[in-house]
């Protein structure tokens, strides 16, 4: 039997992932609200500050993951 | 955009447009707003204490991973509030003066959108229950109709259903009357 121990991913390896499936589904659900915001809202100006808000919020947010994850590796 | 699909009526005039409550979206905020605001809060308890110096020690020899987790879990807190808002924008009752459009946006790949004519309504019911939805006047609005294949459309948490009950029945009769009276000039 192979102990735990050897097992364990490095934490580099581990974050440098975690990373890229942030942005995956980040980039998957961006596309999601695009596409929703786009078909079926009413109002043009809710839809624009709507998606406005949110790369202003979440963006920063990834980028800042960005820079931590090639901080820690 | 949503009216282009629908596609209106050449003189179909929209007459009411109606959203849930502020409350609704208020209360299902209120998780996503307090998991965004939990690391924050934590990490300042965490540094204006001496009480826990442990987790605080750790804290800070892993300063990078920690911030890390906790900007992936305040990334998350904010998509779920998205979602949520984008659910509630998109969940509708449309009342046109000839039709009344319910849109019901479950999730994101889950959208009933259900169409009747004025003419084939039958019965509005409105109910409040519960003491938040009767001191902030928010309710159930059921509308039922007639004809070949009966349909019930019922939504939760609409502003002022009792307001709501009363213009649906209004622009209704006002459909039967110029249909009535359209009858007759043909006649």
């Amino acid at each position: 039997m192979v102990p735990i121990t050897d097992l364990a991913i490095p934490l580099n390896t581990a974050v440098t992932l975690g990373f890229y499936l942030v942005i995956a589904g980040y980039t998957i659900f961006t596309f999601i609200m695009y596409y929703h915001w786009n078909e079926y809202s009413l109002e043009k100006s809710i839809t624009r500050l709507t998606l406005g808000f949110y790369l202003l919020t979440t963006l920063p947010l990834v980028a800042g993951l960005g820079m931590l994850t090639f901080f820690i590796i | 955009m949503l009216l282009e699909r629908i596609e209106l009526e050449a003189d179909e005039e929209v007459l009411l447009t109606i959203r849930k409550h502020w409350f609704v979206i208020l209360s299902e905020l209120l998780g996503p707003v307090l998991m965004v605001l939990f690391p924050l809060i934590s990490v300042n308890v965490m540094m204006h204490t001496s009480y826990i110096p442990t987790p605080l020690a750790l804290l800070v020899d892993y300063l990078p991973l920690a911030s890390f987790v906790i900007l992936v879990w305040i990334l998350f807190g904010l998509l779920t509030s998205f979602m949520i808002w984008t659910h509630y924008y998109l969940d509708l009752w449309l009342v046109t003066d000839r039709r009344i459009v319910v849109i019901d946006q479950v999730h994101f790949f889950n959208r009933k959108v259900s169409s009747f004519r004025l003419e084939r309504l039958q019965d509005v019911k409105a109910s409040i229950n519960g003491i938040i939805p009767t001191f902030l006047n928010f309710g159930t609005l059921h509308a039922h109709t007639a004809g070949n294949t009966e349909e019930n459309f019922t939504s939760t948490g609409l502003p002022d259903p009792r307001g709501l009950q009363a213009a649906v029945q209004k622009a209704t009769d006002r459909r039967l009357k110029r249909l009535t009276q359209a009858a007759v000039l043909v006649d």
